[in-house]
C-alpha cells in the first residue's frame, strides 16, 4: 500500500492517513486498544496523519498487526461516523 | 501500475506492479463518503483496506487481499457494493419522511391527552389521525346557564334533556323530573337512620347504676363548695 511502510527487521511500521477520512480522536482511541501490540508515535501535518508503530508482543508479526491495525480504524470510523 | 479492467470498460481500477494490492478511484459526487465507508466495511473480513484521497474530487480505496484472491475481481465486487449502498442510501433518503411518520404516530399511540374544557380522554380519528374530544359535539357548544335561585351553574341532564340546578334539585329520577335537594338530603338521611339501628343495645356505652345515698352526699358537698 502507497500510504504504509513496513520494516520487518526493525519491527516498525508507518502509517500515513488523511484526517478527513480518519478523524484524529477515533485514530487515538484505536491506537490506546492496541497499547498492548505497539509503541505509538503519533504526528500530525496538516490534513495527514503520521503514526509510527514499534511492535512490543511476542509471537505476532509486525505486518499481520500493522494490517488488523488499519481495518480496525475503518471499522471504528464506519461506527462513529456514518448512519447508514 | 497496469490497467486489467480497463478493457471490459470498467477504468476505476488500478492494480499494483506486484500484485500485492489493488486501488479503486472513487468520484465522490456520485458516491458519498458514507456510501464508500459502507462498501469498504462489507470487505473487510477479505481485504485490508485503506481510504486516501481528495474528499472533494477523488477517493482512493487501497485493497489488500487477506488471502490469494484475484484483485481485478475484488476491485469489481467493490464496484458493486457501491451501487448496492448507493441504492439503500437513495431509498432511505425516499422513506425518511414516512419513516419518521409512522415512528411518531407509533410513540403517539401510547400516550393519552385529556380535552382541556371537559377532562375527557381524547379518541384518535383513524382517518386523519388527529384527536378530537369526543363530548366537545355535544356538551362544549351547549350555552352555560345559571340558576335563577342560587346563581350556582346549571348542568345539562341528557335523559331529561333539559338543565337543572345541582343545588336546588337533585339527580334524576325515574319519573323524568328532578327532585328539591332538600327531599334528596332527607332521604339520605333516614338511610343514615336504618344504619343506626341498635336493637340489641350494643352501641349504647356502659355506665354503672349510682346508689341514691352518693347521688344525694355528692350534691350537698358541692352546694357547700359554691356557698364557701
Amino acid at each position: 500500500m502507497k500510504n504504509l511502510k513496513i520494516d520487518k527487521k526493525q519491527k516498525r511500521a508507518e502509517l500515513n492517513l488523511n484526517s478527513v477520512f480518519y478523524p484524529e480522536d477515533i485514530v487515538k482511541r484505536a491506537i490506546k486498544d492496541f497499547s498492548g501490540l505497539f509503541d505509538t508515535k503519533l504526528e500530525r501535518e496538516g490534513d495527514r496523519i503520521n503514526i509510527k508503530l514499534k511492535l512490543i508482543a511476542r509471537g505476532v508479526s509486525i505486518e499481520d498487526v500493522t494490517y488488523e491495525f488499519i481495518n480496525y480504524l475503518l471499522a471504528e470510523v464506519k461506527h462513529s461516523e456514518v448512519n447508514v | 501500475m497496469k490497467k486489467n479492467a480497463e478493457s471490459r470498460g470498467i477504468n476505476n481500477l488500478e492494480i499494483d506492479k506486484k500484485g500485492d494490492y489493488l486501488i479503486v478511484s472513487i468520484n465522490p459526487k456520485i458516491y458519498p463518503l458514507e456510501v464508500i465507508y459502507s462498501a469498504a466495511y462489507v470487505f473487510l473480513d477479505r481485504a485490508y483496506l485503506t481510504i486516501d484521497g481528495n474528499p472533494e474530487e477523488e477517493i482512493f480505496v487501497q485493497m489488500k487481499p487477506k488471502g490469494k484472491e484475484n484483485l481485478e475481481k475484488l476491485g469489481l465486487e467493490f464496484n458493486n457494493e457501491l451501487v448496492n449502498y448507493s441504492v439503500y442510501v437513495v431509498q432511505a433518503t425516499r422513506n425518511q419522511p414516512l419513516r419518521k411518520a409512522i415512528i411518531e404516530r407509533a410513540l403517539l399511540t401510547n400516550t393519552e391527552e385529556y380535552c382541556p374544557e371537559c377532562g375527557a380522554k381524547l379518541v384518535i380519528d383513524p382517518e386523519t389521525g388527529e384527536r378530537y374530544c369526543p363530548v366537545a359535539d355535544r356538551e362544549h357548544a351547549r350555552e352555560k346557564k345559571y340558576c335563577d335561585k342560587c346563581g350556582c351553574e346549571m348542568i345539562f341532564c341528557e335523559e331529561c334533556g333539559d338543565y337543572y340546578c345541582p343545588t336546588c334539585e337533585g339527580e334524576h329520577k325515574e319519573g323524568g323530573t328532578h327532585g328539591s335537594a332538600e327531599e334528596e338530603k332527607w332521604e339520605d338521611v333516614e338511610e343514615d337512620l336504618d344504619f343506626v339501628e341498635d336493637p340489641l343495645g350494643i352501641a349504647k356505652p356502659w355506665t354503672p347504676p349510682k346508689e341514691e345515698g352518693e347521688a344525694n352526699e355528692k350534691s350537698k358537698n358541692r352546694q357547700k363548695t359554691k356557698k364557701g
